[in-house]
Formats: C-alpha cells, structure tokens, sequence
C-alpha cells in the first residue's frame, strides 16, 4: 500500500476535489431524470475526461456513478417514477410516504442508507477486492439460472393484488424478455415482421412506462390534487439526518443489504436493480413488520437504496482485480480506466497503488458528500409534490418521452415506453401490480440463457450439471425457503388486520 | 403562370447550386452527426467518441455521436443509410455484424451493402483462441488433437450468432474437422470470466478483449486469426503459421450514405487520415488493445464485398 | 361492468392471445422455442386460475376512487395518453420544441388547468431545461423534425 500521505495530498488537490464535486452534481441531475441512466451518465461524461490525468478523471467517473444511483431515488419517492431502473424497489414504499406528506423523511433515510451502502461498499472495494472478485469467476450457467429462479421467487411477495395476478405479472416479464434475436440461433422471436425489434423490448423504456407513465394517466383521474395529500405542518423542520429512533428501525436491513448489494454488484452482468429487489425480499422477509412493505416502510426504502448504492462499489471489485465490470456502468468505467493507460488485474494494486487508493477512497468520500448535496437540493425539488396533479402530469409524459428517446435516439424506445405505460394503467385498473412484471424483464434473459447454456454444457446430464456445485445447492435452498415464507407471511398477514386503508388508494395499486 | 414557373424553377436550380457549391467549398459547415448502432460506453462507441473528438480539433466543427440503438444494429444502419448524402451524418460500419441483418433471408431487409458509401476503415481486431492459464493444452495444434480425440466434450464461449467469433468457429469447425458445444454470450465481459471460472474450455473473442489478460498470465491465447501476427501479442502464432488460413476479425470503419459526393469524400477522407495518424490517437488506441488499420474507401468497400462472399458460402445465406 | 367480468375479460383474452402465440412459436428453431413455450403454458394456465377466481373470490366494494372516477375523469387518462401518443408523432415530425408547447397546450383544456400561469411557468421551464440540459449540456441531440430539419 502506498504512503497515505502520497494519497491524501493526491485527494485533496484542486482538480481532485472539484473533479468530485462536478461529478456529484452531474450524477445527481442525470440520475434524477428518468431515462437517463447511471450507465449513460458515466458513457457521456467520458469523452471530458480523455483530456484529463487518470485521478480526476476517475474520480469524476465514480463519484457520477455514485450520485445517480443515489439521485434515482428522489424522483422514485417524489413522483412515482425511478430515475434510475436501479430505484425501482424504491417507488413502493417511497412514493407512499410523499403522499402522507412524509417526503422529508422518505428521503432522509434513502439517503443516510445511499450513503451507507455506498461508503460500505468502498470500504469493500480498498480492503477485500482481490479475494472477493474470485466470487465472479464461480458463477457459471447453473448457478444464473439458480440465481434468476431465485430472484423470480420473490414475486409472489411483490403481488399486491393477489398471487395468482402477480404471477401473471411477472411470468409476461419473462415472455416480453424473449422478444427479438435468439442468440443462439439468430431467429427473430415474436417481432412479427418488425426487423427495428430485433434487439428486444428495452428494459429501461419498460420501467420507465410501467412506473412513470402509467403514475400520469393514474393522476388525470385527480386532476385538481397533489401528489402530497395533506398539508404539511408549518413547524415540521427539515431533517438531513434520519432521527436515532428511525435508524435503529433499519439498522439490521443496513448491514443485511449492504452485503447484498456487494454481493450482486460482484456478479457480472447483475446490475443495481436485481440487487435492490433481491434486498427489499430479504428485508419483508426479516422485518418484524412485513405489513408495513408497500404502505411506506421505511426498511422498504432502505432495503432498495442500500442495496443498490453498495451495487456500485462490488461491481468495481472485479472491474479492478479482473477487467470484468460487475454491472454495465461498471464496464464503461473499465473503458476510461483502459483510456487511462491503466490495466486491470491483480497487479494494479501494487503498480498504480497511488492512483488506485485515491480513487477508493475519493469514491468512499463522495459517497459521503453526495448524501448532504442531495438533502439540500431535494428540500426545494419536493415543492413539487404540492403543486396541482394538472402541473405535475405533463412534466412526467415530457421526461418520459425525452428520456426513453434519449437512450436509444429512436422513436422505437418511445413506443415501447408508451405501450408499457398504456400496460401499466390498465393493470393497474384491474389490481394487478407491474413490479413483478419488471422483474420479469429483468431475470428473463439470465433464466434463459443460464437453462439453454447449462443444457449444452452438460451433454446429455443436466441434472448432476444442475447440482453439482455448492453455490447451486445454497440457492435452491433459499428459493424453497423464500417461496415457503411467502406462503407463511402470506398466511399471516391475511389473519392479522389489514393493511392502514386510508392511503391505499392513492397509490393505484388497490388491495 | 408559366413565367412564374420558370422563376421558380431557376431559383430552385440556383439554390441548389448554391447548396452543393458550398458543401464542396468548405464541408464541414455545421455539426456532423456520427452514428454509432451500439449503446453509449461500449468498444464502438469508445472508440467513435475518441476520434469525433479528434475530428473536432481538426476541423473545427461538433462532431455529435449519436447512439442509435436496437434491431441488432440495423436500426442505426437504416437511418444511416437514409440520411441525406451530404457529409452531416457519417457513422460507424461495423463488420461482420452488419450482413447477418440483410444476408440472412429470413429479415427481409432491402437495404445492403450498396446503401453505403464506404469512407475508411479505422480498426481491425482479430479473433483469437483463448484458454484458461492453467490448461493443459499449451499449444493450437495439441488442443485440435484433444478434441479430435473426443468430438463433442470441448466447450467454447463466444459471442452470439452471426458474430465475428462465431464465423471464425464454424470455419474452424469446418476447415478442421472439429465439434464444438457452442455457449453464445451477448457479451464478451461473460464469456471471459466463464473461462476464467473454468465453467467452459475455449473462449472465441478479440485481440483487445483479451491481451491484458494474455499479459496478466489468466488465459493463454493460442492463436490469433490475422495474417500477420498481432503487435499486442507478439508472442502468439497466427492461426496461418499453424495450419489453419482462418482470417476473422471485428471490423468498423466510417462509413456515410450511399451517393455521398467525391467533393465532400475527399475533406472528409483527409481528416480522418490526420486524426488516426495522430500521436495522441495512436497512443490511446495502443491503450485499447485497437490496431488502427487505415483502409481508403475504393479498397474498403472490396475488402467488405470479399468478407460478404466468405459470409454467404460458410452461412449458405 | 362489475370487477369480476373484466377479470374474467382479461384472462380469456391473454389465453387466446397466448394460445396464437404459441402456434408462432412452434415455428421456432429447436432449443430458442423451449423458454417462450414454457412461459406461455405457465401464462394459460396462471390466466385460467385467474378466470376461475372469479367465481370463488368475495366480491369487494369498488374503491372510493373509482366511485369518483365518473364520466369525464375515466375518458381523461385515454384522452392524455392519446396526447401522449401525438406528441411522440409531433417531435418526429416538428422536433422537440415545437412538440412540446403543442403538446403542453393541448393538454391545458384536457387536464382541466385552473391556475394557468403555473401551468404556463412549470411546462415553459420543463421544455427549456430538457432542451438546455440535452443538446447544450449533454450533447444529445433532440430531434429537430423531419419537416423542418
């Protein structure tokens, strides 16, 4: 390890610490925005950085990367829609608050859990990265499929409008994923003649209709109110900082998804939103208040923002150790290391150890610092919950639009964004919740893909190819003991009272 | 009526005039689009934001990329091919992922080759043959052996189908005799770490996807698919030397709609010759692991009509 | 309609259209038709359970919303999204900016706006701050439109 002198004075130069600064500001603005993802922030800030030496340049890289991760959660509490495909988990828990008027402490603890998963993932990254990135390389095709059935368990938590519906849900997620090119043999699956579909349904455009688009059409029904239904109390203050009492309530779901987060974010290909959902299941599962999730609990929000911000430190791990990024952001970030004339592996800890270490530990500070940037600028950007639905409505369709042309630049993303909004509504019409859906979309591909690969390389013996590994066996276990809990909780809950009904329907999503 | 016509007439005819003659004066004029069909962050994109920023310096004007995604590539490649031919909307060719969209019949594409005015090749990435570093098979030729030996227990990752990696499999299977359980990854990031993970034998992939790696002593390549020897693995035979003319690479040049006038090609042309022949490019490319292999439009084009033909009889489109 | 006859509505149309699906997917390529086929059985069958409940199922009281939720307010999601719709057509056609005013000004009337200089002031700052953000700041260009560009 290189003199920490040598990294600090290399942390708090000039460049260094505006190259945070800036990078936090344009995270935060970009991950806000729906459609503009923490993969796209980082890929256009990238040519600004060729320019640049290697430690601000990364710098700027990771602490954008941090900052919209972190940033996807205000609108996802404030207004329904996910900034990021990331902060999807958060919008259950997170937008009923806003509506009881609670934002403030909505986002309080998303952010105090951002900045804690983040930093804990830092922390991950400087200690433990070469022996934690081996993680990535034990994961073949059984132990995909194992973890997409896994994560496809959760669904039956998820369904608020009843199981069967649920599942109904998430299983059209899975056959809108198998829309476009079949990899292996180059067939074009269900686009009906449509060759611009031959690369699938996008997922982010998908998100962006099932939660911000279909939230619009919900609130032309009530047109004359706010998405905050009470009026706040003059003397409530505003909180950076979540109360002790609050923290003691998420403290458990802190530690539990901040390994999980890491975790994940190793996994190559695995992004932040399988690592939010993936937690948000462990939290209903642990808590002692499963009735709370979906009505505005705060280990909900945690849950999601832990996990996914903590996504973002585990997906460097092999970025750095193995040149294998843990998650799409992390494979741009790979390519302005490359442009850097830095090299992956296990030597780079030795060879640029000043380098590395500063970016670790500027990525841990602005992981810090992001936390009181996004308080303050939140406490004016939740004005926005008061205004008329009237007002609100035509800036969500505006963003939704811009934003889902702006990742593909085709009117294609437009259309599949809108069709899902249309989707969106209407399920919501008939009781049928859209987050297993989405999570249909997300583990489609890797149930597929990990079942056909498995079936090739196994020759003839799936089944021994199936269980042969340990990790296989753990995961087969955790999704009986997911599925066998949900029929618990799910017994529980329907005896014990009903869920608080005042807010329900607020929500659209009605019980 | 008929005189107000002519007017007319001769105005148009003036405007247009007036138009090209200022393209072929001074193009570029305004900010050039360049489209590129991957999404922002990949190898196509890095490399396109690398030289528009190069392009920049040159000539003074923006130069916007443009990531037009989806179709498997050809959603970018038709509004390329439908812009106007007049020097503001270039982009990236990507070779050989541009003719499984309109050679295989099932697409029914009308668009094809002669859609484009090829302006310049810009990068050539061979195929490689990859092991794990530990494998006992050291050599391409003791591998081939191995799995004559037992046809169908080896394993290769590649990317999927119609790829350049997967042309260069099925020749191999082919020209050698060999069967393979192909795995298709929709990323090379995947097939590498299954490699590494010991979850598949071979890996098919490209020289910049793997030299670090070669380096770093995780995998041994075995063979690269290039006539001469790579200038990143000097060490590693080609695939030539040992037997085997299989020629595969990942390709991509600039290329502009079809009809794009010789007065705009020329400008055009000598930008893109002064910007790859920079220090500064030519540096961050050896970064990459990118040969540049700079090939003028004439002998682009012949060289894509060759890579079609080889296409056409290995795939029977 | 009560609740119960546009759920069983629903689960007859997913399972015809299910059923029309699987007969494309039958055309599929051995191994890439497994995955679709597998998830459509699961659909039929999840959408049959679906149409079964219906009859087992207590009826619930409608919402309090959708007792609200009468005449003009049921039409006024499809009148937006129906906006919606033109407005991905109107950038295509006129570019971002032209769109956009059209489109915040057609909404006016079917949003039913009192305060109209809010209206004005929120819509007017959006339009600005996309346009400013994308092409100024980002460098991604909106469309300009077909017809003008």
């Amino acid at each position: 390890m290189p003199d920490i002198l040598t990294v600090l004075s290399n942390l708090f130069s000039l460049t260094s610490v505006l190259a945070i600064l800036g990078g936090i500001c344009g995270g935060l603005v970009i991950g806000f925005l729906p459609g503009l993802t923490s993969n796209m922030a980082v890929a256009l800030l990238l040519p600004i950085t060729f320019t640049m030496s290697p430690i601000p340049a990364l710098l700027m890289l990771t602490s954008v990367y941090a900052s919209a991760i972190y940033a996807g959660s205000f609108s996802a509490i404030l207004l329904h829609t996910p900034g990021t495909s990331a902060s999807a988990a958060t919008v259950l828990d997170g937008f009923p608050l806003t509506q009881r008027g609670e934002s403030n402490k909505a986002l309080r603890i998303a952010t105090f859990s951002s900045m804690f998963g983040g930093a804990f993932s830092a922390i991950a990254l400087l200690l433990l990265a070469p022996p934690l990135s081996r993680i990535s390389l034990m994961f073949g095709p059984a132990e995909y499929f194992f973890i997409a059935i896994f994560g496809l368990s959760i669904i039956g938590s998820l369904s608020s409008g009843g199981v069967v519906k649920g599942l109904l849900s998430g299983i059209l997620g899975l056959l809108f994923s198998s829309v476009g090119l079949d990899i292996d043999s180059g067939f074009p699956r269900f686009c009906f003649g449509y060759n611009d579909l031959h690369a699938g349904l996008e997922f982010v455009p998908a998100v962006i209709g099932l939660f911000s688009m279909a939230q619009a059409l919900v609130m032309t029904e009530e047109v004359q109110k706010s998405i905050q239904r009470v009026e706040t109390p003059k003397s409530s203050e505003w909180r950076v900082f979540p109360r002790l009492s609050e923290i003691r309530q998420i403290k458990t779901t802190l530690m539990r998804s901040s390994f999980l987060g890491v975790l994940v974010g190793i996994l190559p290909g695995a992004g932040g939103d399988i690592s939010s959902w993936v937690s948000y299941n462990e939290a209903k599962r642990f808590s002692k208040h499963p009735e709370q999730f979906g009505h505005g609990s705060l280990e909900g929000i945690s849950a999601s923002e832990t996990a996914n911000n903590a996504n973002t430190g585990g997906a460097m791990i092999p970025m750095f150790t193995l040149g294998i990024p843990g998650s799409p952001t992390a494979a741009v970030l790979l390519g302005a290391l490359v442009i850097q004339g830095l090299v992956p592996g296990h030597e780079m800890f030795d060879r640029h150890g000043s380098i590395v270490y500063t970016v670790i530990i500027g990525f841990f500070l602005a992981n810090i610092v992001m936390g009181f940037m996004g308080m303050y600028s939140t406490r004016y950007l939740s004005h926005i919950t008061t205004l008329p639905n009237y007002a609100v409505i035509p800036v969500i369709v505006f963003f939704s639009v811009v934003g889902s042309f702006s990742l593909g630049h085709s009117m294609l993303n437009v259309m599949i964004m809108l069709s899902f909004g249309f989707l969106g509504f209407l399920m919501r019409k008939i009781n049928m919740s859209p987050a297993p859906m989405i999570l249909g979309l997300i583990l489609g591909p890797f149930a597929e893909k990990g079942f056909r690969q498995a079936l090739i390389l196994s020759r003839g013996d799936l089944i021994t190819y199936l269980l042969k590994s340990p990790i296989s066996l753990i995961l087969i276990a955790l999704t009986i003991l997911s599925v066998a809990t949900t029929v618990y909780l799910g017994s529980r809950l329907t005896k014990s009272a009903a869920p608080p009904e005042e807010y329900e329907s607020l929500t659209g999503e009605k019980h | 009526m008929r005189r107000s016509l002519g007017v007319i007439l001769s105005f148009a005819v003036l405007v247009g005039m007036f138009c090209v003659g200022s393209a072929a004066a001074a193009w570029p004029e305004k900010h050039v689009k360049l489209i590129v069909v991957y999404g922002a962050g990949g190898g196509t994109d890095i490399t396109a934001r690398l030289l528009a920023q190069g392009l920049e310096k040159v000539t003074g004007k923006q130069f916007v990329v443009e990531n037009i995604t989806g179709g498997a590539g050809w959603v970018g490649w038709s509004a390329l091919a439908k812009a106007k031919p007049d020097g503001y909307t270039i982009g990236y060719l990507n070779i050989p992922h541009l003719y499984a969209g309109y050679l295989d019949p099932k697409m029914k594409r009308t668009e094809n080759l002669e859609s484009f005015t090829p302006i310049m090749n810009h990068v050539d990435d061979p195929c490689i043959w990859a092991v794990k570093y530990d494998s006992p098979h050291k050599s391409l030729k003791e591998l081939v052996e191995a799995i004559k030996k037992e046809p169908g227990k080896f394993s290769i990752a590649n990317h999927g189908y119609g790829g350049d990696d997967n042309l260069a499999v099925l020749d191999m299977e082919r020209m050698a005799g060999l069967k393979f359980n192909v795995v298709h990854n929709n990323s090379t990031t995947i097939s590498r770490a299954q490699l590494l993970g010991g979850h598949v034998d071979l890996l098919g992939a490209n020289v910049s996807e793997v030299f670090q790696n070669h380096q770093n002593k995780e995998l041994r390549v075995l063979g690269v698919m290039s006539s001469k020897r790579s200038p990143f693995l000097p060490d590693v035979p080609t695939f030539k030397e040992l037997g085997w003319d299989a020629q595969w690479a990942s390709t991509r040049g600039v290329g502009a709609p079809a009809g794009l006038p010789q007065e705009i090609v020329k400008p055009l042309t000598e930008a893109l010759v002064k910007v790859i022949n920079s220090p500064e490019h030519q540096e961050k490319a050896k970064q990459l692991g990118l040969a540049l292999d700079v090939i003028p439009s004439a002998e682009y084009m012949e060289l894509m009509k060759k890579t079609e033909q080889r296409i056409k009889t290995l795939m029977g489109w | 309609m009560s609740s119960r006859w546009i759920d069983r509505g629903v689960a007859i149309f997913i399972i015809g259209v299910s059923i029309g699906l699987y007969v494309l997917a039958q055309d599929f390529p051995l191994g890439s038709d497994l995955f679709p086929k597998f998830t459509l059985i699961t659909i039929i069958g999840l959408a049959a359970l679906m149409f079964g409940q219906t009859f087992f199922a207590k009826t619930r009281a409608l919402q309090s919303t959708e007792k609200e939720a009468q005449g003009w307010n049921t039409r006024r999601p499809y009148l937006v999204f129906g906006i919606s719709l033109l407005y991905a057509a109107l950038m295509y056609l006129i570019g971002y900016l032209a769109a956009s005013v059209v489109t915040a000004l057609l909404l006016m009337p079917a949003l039913g706006v009192k305060k109209k200089v809010l209206y004005g002031l929120v819509t007017g700052g959006v339009i600005l701050f996309i346009y400013l953000l994308f092409n100024r700041f980002l460098m991604v260009q909106l469309p300009i439109g077909r017809l003008l560009g």
